[in-house]
């Protein structure tokens, strides 16, 4: 149980909402998703403001134990002479400071009880007043808080059920009128974004504004610049992005042939379990860190280059492009409030408004070595269903004569992003076509913490529910017509008995269910 | 249409910059009364308001309101941009008063609306 407390001073509005704001922080620690919190948040900050505008003092007490979290706010003040009344909406005693500091609309007790469970007033006129009332925190608990960056346009939505099949981890469920994401199974991968016919699944936004950059230089991996490669010279793209305001245009290849090297060179060692993963792909460390914890083992010490970049330049204000999910919730964890990310689609689009249409194609480096040293033990790998297969062998010690593994989410690495324009391999060929000779290695990082494993789904907090629902699960996917058609909304029948005792679903949402009951009746 | 498209078009002054998230009418809400707000707050919303102070920073840091809107090229509390750039929340301001900004954000968002 993790329990706080903090002091509440009546009548001063500049500090009222930083108990609450404590309360936020502890939430927060504890991995609560933001939906809850925000409703958390709401509740506490009006009760907390009652104490500010009517008494003279109070305490605000919480507690988080059993997925709940329990807030008791006790002031020294008038009191309530008609809680009934007080709980109408519109009803307000607020004075005229309250009313000037939009205080008074007669909502604060209303918000409360919107927002919580178990809402409790007891007052004594001339005493003081106690509200309690607990928010339950059950999904986060469960199921862990996993940021993602893949959103949902409902109104795009053809319900075709795509994007459930397509899904790696069985992350998406179509039981409403649009698809959601199960966030502690989604990877950032693409494949939903690469599969939705109507473009319903897209990347979260970026902090990019066109007609306000506010950074001097801009990071860009090759596989940006190569969809403009069939059409325009690289002069010109370098040149309009000088033009847009960055002055200084940094490729991302020179920290990915870094790691390259760093993980050669420790390959070479043998001092380390092999063969070794480089984290090239964020996409891919999610789902060793949520599908093979015990993997995690293999992945090099060191950091992606994104968060390499960003330590790089921690100093000052950055802009990178980013070419999927998986990038995008890494820029956007709070350890890199410096980087702004701009989506590789916006971008892109901007700078095709401002190329001209048609350019010739200039003459090509002639020279194209890579850098790193080459070892005839390097596996490399593209394609999620062809990574998961691979680490499945990993997993059963199939790889003993590999020394290093490099695996990327999409097919052809980022060049196959479904945030791309053009297909994979061909942007692939022509980034190879035009890029340098050799690239001076920029630097790795070493990963402070190893990276640890996701928290899994627990059915139950409590184990002996856990098993009970176990066992339903089990009963109702023996019922279930076994076809994983995914009309229903689930992947398969599995994940619908699943979803079925979660009251995720009901058991009518299998169609061929149904039917047979008619049929039956 | 983009947060950014729409304070472009609206000469709306931009002090604190937020997640560039397309925005629809249903995602916009005025008031001066906390509570109101409150209510209405949720990821992706942008809220016109004619409140300063402390409490509008109290708005960025509890309910990560994706925009404030301020009006009437009031100043901007400098104490409210580090937190919203931190919680990445838009902050800024209609040269117009409430009434006003609320119709011409609709007039902009019913247009596209019709166009799409």
């Amino acid at each position: 149980m993790t329990r706080f407390s903090y002091s509440i001073m009546g009548g001063d509005y500049e500090n009222g909402g930083s108990a609450s704001r404590a309360v936020k922080a502890q939430l927060q620690r504890a991995g609560v998703d933001p939906a809850t919190i925000r409703r958390a948040m709401i509740a506490c900050y009006e009760a907390e403001m009652n104490v500010v505008i009517h008494a003279r003092q109070g305490q605000l007490h919480a507690e988080i134990e059993d997925g709940l979290l329990r807030v008791a706010i006790e002031d020294q003040g008038p009191g309530i002479a008609d809680i009934n009344l007080a709980m109408q909406e519109g009803y307000s005693t607020a004075d005229a400071q309250a009313r000037e500091h939009g205080f008074g609309a007669g909502l604060g007790l209303p918000n409360i009880r919107r927002n919580s469970e178990q809402l409790q007033i007891e007052s004594v006129v001339g005493q003081g007043t106690t509200v309690t009332f607990a928010v339950r925190l059950k999904s986060a608990q469960l199921y862990g808080n996993v940021r993602h960056s893949i959103r949902i346009d409902a109104a795009s939505c053809q319900q075709c059920h795509s994007c459930v099949r397509a899904c790696p981890t069985q992350a998406i469920r179509a039981f409403h009128r649009a698809p959601e994401i199960l966030s502690y199974r989604c990877i950032d991968c693409t494949e939903c974004i690469a599969h939705c016919p109507s473009q319903a699944l897209h990347m979260a936004s970026t902090t990019w504004d066109v007609r306000a950059p506010r950074t001097t230089r801009l990071v860009v991996p090759p596989e940006f610049l190569a969809q403009f490669y069939g059409r325009h010279t690289p002069q010109q793209v370098h040149q309009e992005l000088v033009q847009m305001g960055w002055q200084d245009i940094v490729l991302t290849n020179s920290w990915l042939e870094a790691l390259r090297y760093a993980t050669h060179e420790l390959a070479e060692q043998q001092q380390f379990i092999q063969p070794l993963l480089t984290p090239v792909c964020p996409a891919v460390m999610n789902l060793i860190a949520w599908r093979y914890p015990a993997l995690l083992a293999y992945l090099t010490p060191y950091q992606t280059i994104w968060e390499t970049i960003s330590a790089t330049y921690s100093a000052e204000r950055i802009t990178c492009v980013v070419m999927c999910p998986a990038q995008q919730s890494l820029l956007t964890a709070p350890e890199h409030s410096q980087v702004e990310t701009i989506s590789a689609i916006d971008l892109r689009d901007e700078l095709l408004s401002r190329l001209p249409d048609e350019s010739p194609i200039t003459s090509l480096p002639a020279n194209r070595k890579h850098t790193h040293p080459s070892s005839n033990q390097e596996l490399t790998i593209t394609g999620v269903q062809a990574v998961m297969a691979v680490l499945d062998a990993l997993e059963c010690g199939e790889l003993s004569d590999v020394a290093m593994l490099e695996l990327w989410a999409c097919s052809q690495g980022c060049f196959g992003t479904p945030l791309a324009l053009g297909e994979g391999h061909i942007l692939n060929y022509r980034w190879q076509l035009r890029s340098q000779a050799s690239v001076v290695l920029a630097g790795v990082r070493s990963r402070q913490q190893p990276l640890q494993p996701r928290t899994g789904m627990r059915l139950d907090d409590d184990m002996q529910q856990a098993v009970v629902k176990l066992a339903r699960i089990d009963q109702l996917r023996e019922s279930l017509p076994g076809f994983d058609c995914a009309e229903c909304g689930a992947p398969s029948c599995a994940a619908l008995a699943e979803d079925i005792v979660l009251g995720r679903a009901r058991l009518e949402n299998c169609r061929h269910q149904k039917k047979n009951a008619e049929e039956h009746a | 249409m983009k947060l950014a498209d729409l304070f472009h078009e609206l000469h709306i002054e931009v002090y604190a910059h937020g997640h560039n998230t397309p925005i629809t009418q249903r995602q916009v809400f005025a008031g001066d009364r906390i509570s109101d707000l409150l209510q209405h707050s949720s990821e992706g919303t942008l809220l016109i308001t004619n409140l300063l102070g402390s409490h509008l920073l109290r708005l960025v840091e509890l309910v990560d309101v994706s925009a404030i809107c301020l009006l009437n090229r009031q100043p901007t509390p400098v104490e409210l941009l580090p937190s919203a750039e931190k919680n990445r929340t838009w902050i800024v301001v209609s040269p117009l008063g409430l009434f006003e900004t609320c119709g011409r954000i609709y007039e902009v968002l019913q247009r596209e609306e019709q166009i799409s």
